[in-house]
């Protein structure tokens, strides 16, 4: 096989086929995927001339001083993408990695494969850049939902050792919750890698010369041994973690985060070198978003040591100042009003959901860097227990619908957390949860655009019945519908409402509006208290889709 | 069965939330921390576990110095049971069934229902979570531990906790309610300035 420069920069002409279109249909996009065709492009050159190095100067110590690179770059990759602190946690990290990569490795390489030459280039070097890479991409998930956990959930671990359970017994409970990350990770690669990487490997391998059996069996060798390295390094860097994370007493430590220049290092290594992770799909059934394409599960891990005040601490964010319109009292149901940087919650106790979500959505708000990929589902430990937590939905084939949605909640951080909170989610049919219901909310982000500003509140609808249908061992109720009201002020006031069964079936946006009236008489609620009489009756009563 | 601290001080954060505290817990008695939001009283259930160091003084129990290495073997003739969770959020109030309860409330809301709002009496008492039941490992913890440690408990525990001191159990709660001070057989008042004994 001969590739020339010349053959492979003529080849480049293709590229001015999509080129051509993206600039015709939308033209911003194209710069976007110029710079990162053109990053990859430079990525892989680099990458081709360090293997070429390898191949050409084909020394064994070579070979595994690579190796050793590469699993110092999964390193750094996993400590980035999981957010973790650099200064603890890296060694740790690394040296599981290197534990769970280097067993499995030398079990493929020495038992399975037998190559002439286990440490030669053509084998060592590939075996470990897989095993590597998955291991950063699970285990940055991992490690976050452990330590996250940790930092969040403090007080289930004093309560464990508090009452005599011994260190690994308290932790218990967190190692757990990250070899489920782990695992709904796991089969959310494999899905991926089932229709996209293995056919790509395989190619590779074919075109290598590799036959079509040997290429199977040594893929299978290859997913298994992946997924071996990957426990196993999570294992080990919690064990070699635990005495720089906790102090002798058994308390969180200060975590201590990098300084700038690891900060930068990082930065370089990673996105010259690596490859984004956490690209995977989350294969838990219930994971399904709609308005992000990733959907990787991944929140920060701040440096803050929570003390006995650490739940009131989280009260100090600042309130924003903007009046917005929340429903009248309840007066038939359990109700415990909280509210969130960006939205108002009515909670029921009884259905472990919200009565009601309410939020003021402006134009800024509609913009912003904080992405969905990087948070998670948490638990709400304002609310008593029993409460939803991610197992019950887990389980169920239902979604995690936002209420107020992670697209409304881009211009902040901690209003993009909170949105996460399950007190802001309710179990939702994936079909309505990805089409009309999310279209509605694309609706009223432009509404939002066009008007300045939106008051939107929305929940969900319960029909009396002797035996509901409940989800989860915490048993949070199954909505019979989902309703939405918006008002806008601007100019002469209006509202709209929309209600939607939670089956899944296909219904336009036009025959699923409904006067506020309508909405109020399905749900038992009094939105809009605030206008005046005349006009709250006057846009109550009156909904049409072709005003807005 | 003894616990005793003395001499006891602690600042955390620059911050000195007991200097000089002295007492003794003993079995058979119900003794009560309280003093005001923010004076120690959780810090200082959390001296007895071991999971703060003092920065003066010492923990025994029965004449034994609790120490970060000897901490988990005491732990072990522990129960704890934790301050039922407060909210995270800036939480305007509370309403369960049957009975209207005020939580703490953040800054102040600017909505509709702000008129509404209500201050609690003390901001760090878990009114609305009295039926909330225990961890198991709280209830395993309590048939068998010589020494119970219960942060702010709610009224519903009270009878429990009592009896159990009369078991002959050490039993040490952290509460500003009246009903725990009147009933336990020693008060410790956490203050900022001077901390003393009723």
């Amino acid at each position: 096989m001969t590739i020339t420069y010349v053959s492979i920069i003529s080849c480049l002409v293709l590229a001015a086929i999509p080129g051509w279109l993206l600039w015709y249909f939308t033209p911003r996009l194209l710069r976007i995927t110029a710079i990162a065709a053109l990053r990859m492009t430079v990525q892989t050159a680099v990458l081709g001339g360090l293997l070429w190095l390898l191949w050409h100067y084909e020394s064994p110590w070579l070979n595994l001083a690579a190796a050793v690179v590469l699993i110092m770059v999964s390193a750094l990759t996993t400590v980035r993408y999981g957010r973790l602190p650099v200064r603890p946690l890296l060694l740790p990290v690394a040296a599981g990695i290197a534990a769970g990569v280097a067993l499995t490795a030398a079990i493929i390489l020495f038992g399975v494969v037998r190559p002439v030459s286990p440490l030669s280039a053509q084998w060592l070097v590939p075996i470990i850049a897989v095993l590597t890479a998955h291991v950063a991409t699970v285990n940055a998930t991992a490690l976050n939902t452990y330590f996250n956990a940790l930092r969040t959930d403090r007080q289930t671990y004093l309560t464990q050792l508090g009452n005599g359970a011994s260190r690994r017994q308290a932790l218990t409970p967190y190692v757990a919750r990250a070899l489920r990350a782990t695992a709904a990770s796991t089969v959310g690669n494999l899905s991926v890698t089932c229709l996209i990487a293995i056919p790509m490997l395989l190619s590779g391998m074919l075109m290598g010369g590799v036959g079509p059996l040997a290429a199977a069996l040594l893929l299978i060798a290859l997913t298994v041994g992946a997924i071996a390295a990957q426990t196993i390094a999570l294992i080990v860097t919690v064990w070699l973690a635990d005495r720089r994370v906790f102090d002798r007493s058994g308390t969180l430590r200060q975590v201590i985060t990098g300084g700038k220049a690891a900060a930068w290092f990082l930065f370089v290594v990673t996105t010259f070198i690596a490859c984004k992770p956490n690209t995977a799909v989350d294969g838990v059934p219930s994971a399904t978003e709609t308005d992000s394409s990733v959907t990787s599960k991944v929140t920060t891990f701040s440096s803050h040591e929570q003390n006995s005040t650490a739940a009131k601490s989280t009260q100090k964010h600042k309130s924003p100042t903007v009046q917005y319109e929340i429903p009248a009292p309840l007066k038939d149901r359990p109700e415990q009003v909280l509210r969130r940087k960006a939205y108002t919650v009515s909670y029921n106790q009884d259905t472990r959901q919200a009565n009601w979500v309410a939020w003021h959505l402006t134009k800024a708000h509609t913009y912003g860097r904080n992405q969905r990929s990087q948070e998670q589902f948490t638990e709400d430990n304002s609310v008593a227990r029993p409460r939803a937590t991610d197992d019950d939905y887990y389980s169920s084939r239902y979604d995690r619908g936002h209420l107020c949605p992670a697209g409304d909640n881009k211009w902040d951080a901690t209003a993009m957390s909170e949105s996460f909170l399950f007190t802001n989610v309710c179990p939702q049919n994936h079909a309505l949860n990805k089409y009309e219901w999310n279209d509605v909310e694309i609706l009223c982000r432009e509404w939002a655009r066009e008007y300045g500003a939106v008051d939107i509140v929305c929940g969900p609808v319960f029909t009396e019945t002797a035996t509901p249908k409940t989800i989860g061992r915490n048993r949070v109720r199954m909505p019979d519908a989902l309703f939405k009201v918006v008002l806008c002020r601007s100019g002469k006031p209006k509202a709209i409402g929309f209600y939607f069964k939670n089956d899944g079936k296909k219904v336009s946006i036009e025959s699923a509006v409904r006067t506020v009236d309508e909405i109020e008489q399905l749900t038992g609620i009094d939105f809009f208290t605030l206008l005046d009489d005349a006009t709250e009756e006057r846009i109550e009563a009156q909904a049409q889709l072709k005003d807005w | 069965m003894l616990l005793e601290l003395k001499n006891a001080s602690l600042s955390l954060n620059g911050r000195t939330l007991f200097s000089r505290l002295s007492f003794m817990a003993h079995g058979g008695q119900m003794t009560c921390i309280t003093g005001a939001s923010g004076t120690g009283k959780t810090a200082l259930l959390r001296v007895m576990m071991g999971f703060l160091t003092l920065d003066e003084g010492l923990v025994s129990i029965e004449g034994e110095l609790l120490t970060p290495l000897s901490a988990p073997a005491f732990r072990k003739l522990m129960a704890y049971l934790p301050q039922p969770e407060p909210p995270t959020g800036s939480i305007v109030k509370v309403r369960t069934r049957g009975l209207e309860t005020v939580w703490t409330a953040g800054p102040t809301p600017a909505f509709s229902h702000s008129a509404q709002m209500l201050q609690a009496d003390n901001a760090d008492e878990p009114h609305a979570q009295e039926d909330i039941p225990l961890p198991d490992i709280c209830e395993q913890a309590l048939k068998r531990a010589p020494i119970i440690l219960a942060d702010a408990p709610g009224l519903s525990l009270l009878s429990r906790l009592k009896s159990l001191a009369a078991e002959g159990r050490i039993v040490v709660v952290t509460s500003c309610r009246e009903e725990f001070i009147n009933m336990s057989d020693k008060t410790i008042i956490l203050g900022n300035d001077d901390n003393h004994l009723r």
